[in-house]
């Protein structure tokens, strides 16, 4: 037994067990089947609901182990960093080799890797040995970046080379990797994410950041002027949701534009993204007509939402506090557009009930009088809600995408090739041999090689 | 404008899929009766399904046009089903044509026609889109996945060509599990009608779809045996009609590369379209998770690969599993976990 094997220095086995790819393929595995246990459990369900469905003892356990926020998790974020660390180790340990093989000299042609190609090609042509040398040499020029020639004893020598740096593809892939980690993270430290609710008409200039609970200032105001949803023709489904707003910033002419889903509005850093809307509130005026059922004298009373108005015939005093358009009734079945009306008088306790309206059949009696709402003239009040984030990471992420996609390309589908051809003289005709080889996809090259070889035959 | 009713695209996909099923059972007849003109028929059918696609496709993409709201036709399963089946049949038919390896029409085809059977039980109206919905980061989602898938699918079916050509038990428990999971959604189905009680539904799926498996692995294994035993060298016309085990490693895997490629895009694209719609590229719902493990398990293939230098069985174990990551992704994710997914209803 070698007793200096066994005895290795603890600094390298560190460094061998971080730099192992058996690390890697383990850490891969590992973090695929824990992001499985996220989609099993749902994670945007509350506490309480995670309590109901484990029930007490499963819940603890879960709850302990994160299980309910499993990306968020500490020892998932651990796992991500080993993977980042493992990558980062052995690319320090690896490049210095890879660069030296990359950028050292052109190996050109060596009889020993010749002899180690299975597959050959062989013919004669009918010309010298170095005029064939010379027909070689223009046709691998223009294939190849790297050609050498030389001479072997008695035979001409062409060596072709092309792609070596291809053989640093992966470390794009690697780096693309710790990009986009990289960028999650600045995201997360740097970045913010939060929601602004704004009527129509009003204008808001901080945002309400979930994770912090608190008020960020935002380096603009802005006010919604309108907001609008669109229809499809002739349908109820919505085609697009609108907001136009006034951007005031210090020091600037207020200006308008527009923000709609998948069209964000990004400023300063800022997002702003079409995310929800609401209605706060109508406007716009109701005509309800009141009728005394003992006189048969009646009366139509215009009146603005939300302003009070008085009834006629003395009786008091109404007001609309809400307009509604789609009243439900106890079954959930849509009653249409209603308002709710409040009565008072000048002795007694006001009413407060729902009217249906522009149903001049539908009538009430409340105080003494028969009440029916015969038509509205209101639009809504919209309130847009527009999500804000600000993720300095963003861009790193995607040139992180972008590196992982060429390195991908460089990766899977191009290699490093080497083309070894030698040709002998044989009398006044040479003998040549052709053979090719690639450290990735051999058939492919194998294709290559042949082709060259048909090329350069019938080149005579 | 008004088309004539014959040129609709839903009927043209119909035929698309019979011509398709037809292919395959050329494509199996071949295989087994070695006859020249079975191959060509086959391939020829082949190539009028996958144009016959291709028109449904830009039928389906004039349609949305006469009905007012223009749009690409890769918004909604139905969709994608179809566009799936297009993309198996033109990978497949790019590499009978590269490699000549006509025996994985046989699995090919099958996929294709599949794909399209079950898009034809989906819901086939063209509805206008939501707002999130209208981008071109979707289009280019839904594209770049759906190549990659189906490259995954095309690999699946070199895979189990593999298997078959080097009778390797694997082949028991794939077909073990095939069965398995058949059996199990089939006794749910039906027992489901009948029954309310969650208890009785998983009973009866699990065993039912564990005998089953037991049953279709058994049976595989012993005529595995049984074949090895006739004939050693493996020199029956069968498996001597199939490539080469190196030259199916190689092509699977080249196949599986292609489809790592796309995926890495789909799920870029998806995060680039999340962003815009949403404001986070990222949020770890249940599709884009199963996709990333989906991603993982081929990264590891292609590692323990490059790295570790596995070939043969191995690695078209770990494709197996990678498949199976790719149809849970695809279909499980929809019908057992819910998620936010557009698809997901
Ligand atoms: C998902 C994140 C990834 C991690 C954490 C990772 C990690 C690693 C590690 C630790 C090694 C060992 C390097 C060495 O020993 O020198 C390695 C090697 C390698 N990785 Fe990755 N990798 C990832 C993604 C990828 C992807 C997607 C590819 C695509 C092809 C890839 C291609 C390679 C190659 C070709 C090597 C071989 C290096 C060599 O020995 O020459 N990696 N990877």
């Amino acid at each position: 037994m070698n007793n200096k094997q066994t005895v290795k220095k603890p600094e390298i086995s560190f460094v061998a067990f971080f730099a192992s790819v058996k690390l890697s393929i383990f850490l891969l595995l590992t973090v695929a089947a824990t992001s499985v246990i996220g989609t099993l459990i749902p994670q945007e369900a509350s506490l309480r609901e995670h309590y109901q469905n484990f029930g007490p003892t499963l819940f603890r356990i879960f709850d302990t182990l994160g299980f309910f926020n499993v990306y968020q998790a500490k020892w998932f974020q651990f796992l991500l960093g080993l993977l980042a660390f493992n990558l980062i180790v052995c690319t320090l340990k690896r490049f210095p080799i890879t660069w030296k093989l990359v950028t050292g000299v052109t190996p050109g042609f060596s009889q020993g890797k010749f002899n180690s190609i299975k597959e050959k090609h062989q013919f004669t042509l009918k010309m010298s040995a170095q005029q064939a040398q010379a027909t070689v040499l223009d046709i691998v020029r223009k294939r190849f970046r790297t050609v050498t020639e030389g001479r072997e004893g008695e035979a001409f020598t062409v060596y072709g080379e092309k792609g070596r740096w291809t053989r640093m593809g992966f470390y794009l892939i690697h780096m693309a990797f710790l990009l986009i980690l990289l960028g999650a993270i600045i995201g997360s430290v740097f970045g913010f994410s939060g929601y602004v609710h704004i009527p129509e008409g009003e204008s808001v200039q901080s945002v309400e950041n979930k994770q912090h609970e608190q008020e960020m200032a935002l380096p603009f105001t802005i006010k919604c002027d309108s907001f609008s949803l669109d229809y499809y023709e002739g349908t109820r489904s919505i085609s697009e949701f609108t907001s136009f707003v006034t951007i005031i910033e210090p020091g600037k002419e207020p200006w308008q534009t527009t923000i709609r889903v998948n069209h964000p509005l990004r400023l300063h850093g800022i997002n702003l993204y079409q995310s929800t809307y609401d209605i706060s509130q109508h406007s716009g005026t109701i005509d309800v007509q009141f009728t005394d059922p003992e006189t048969g004298n009646s009366e139509t009373v215009t009146t603005t939402i939300t302003q009070m108005s008085p009834l006629p015939f003395d009786k008091g005093s109404f007001m609309i506090t809400e307009y509604i358009e789609h009243l439900r009734s106890r079954d959930g079945h849509d009653m249409g557009p209603a308002a709710r009306m409040h009565m008072f008088s000048e002795n007694g306790p006001p009413a407060v009930f729902m009217m249906p309206v522009g149903e001049p059949d539908f009538m009430q009696n409340k105080m003494g009088l028969d009440v029916r709402v015969i038509q509205g003239e209101v639009t809504p009040i919209y309130v847009t809600g527009l999500k804000v984030t600000k993720d300095p990471g963003v861009w790193v992420v995607y040139a992180g995408f972008i590196l992982i996609l060429v390195g991908c390309l460089v990766t899977f589908f191009m290699a490093h090739q080497q083309l070894y051809i030698k040709i002998s003289p044989k009398g006044n005709r040479s003998f040549v041999e052709i053979g090719g080889t690639a450290n990735k996809n051999p058939q492919g090259f194998e294709e290559r090689t042949r082709r060259i070889a048909r090329r350069i035959e019938n080149k005579e | 404008m008004v088309l004539p009713e014959f040129l609709e695209s839903s009927l043209v996909l119909s035929v698309v899929t019979f011509i398709y099923g037809a292919a395959a059972v050329l494509y199996w007849a071949n295989w087994i009766f070695e006859k020249p003109v079975l191959g060509r028929s086959a391939t020829w059918l082949m190539v009028i399904g996958f144009l016959g696609n291709t028109g449904g496709i830009a039928l389906r993409w004039v349609e949305t046009y006469v009905q007012g709201h223009g749009r690409a036709p890769f918004t909604n399963l139905y969709e994608s089903l179809v566009f799936f089946s297009w993309t198996i049949a033109l990978l497949y038919l790019v590499i009978e044509k590269q490699h000549k390896i006509r025996s994985l029409g046989a699995f090919a085809a099958p996929l294709a026609f599949l794909a399209l059977a079950y898009a034809a039980l989906q819901n086939k109206d063209i509805m206008p889109l939501m707002p999130a919905l209208k981008s071109n980061w979707l289009i280019a989602h839904v594209m770049t996945c759906f190549l990659g898938y189906a490259a995954f699918a095309v690999a699946f079916g070199l895979a189990v060509i593999y298997l078959l050509k080097a009778r390797d038990k694997g082949l028991a428990w794939l077909i073990g599990a095939i069965f398995g999971i058949g059996a199990a959604t089939l006794a749910v189905t039906v027992t489901g009608m009948k029954t309310d009680s969650f208890w009785t539904l998983a009973g009866s799926g699990f065993f039912i779809g564990a005998g089953g498996a037991l049953a279709a692995g058994f049976l595989t294994a012993t005529i595995i045996n049984l074949i090895k035993q006739n004939d050693p060298e493996g020199q029956g016309r069968l498996t001597k009609m199939l490539p080469d085990l190196g030259v199916m490693d190689e092509l699977t895997y080249q196949t599986i590369l292609f489809g790592f490629m796309f995926l890495t895009a789909g799920i870029i694209t998806g995060a680039v379209w999340a962003n815009s719609a949403w404001g986070r590229y990222w949020s770890w719902d249940p599709k884009e998770t199963w996709s990333l493990i989906t991603w993982l398990i081929y990264a590891t293939m292609i590692h323990a690969r490059l790295v570790r230098g596995w070939r043969g069985r191995r690695t078209i174990y770990l494709s197996l599993v990678g498949f199976s990551a790719v149809l849970f992704t695809y279909f499980g994710v929809n019908t057992l976990l819910k998620g936010l997914h557009s698809y997901a209803t």
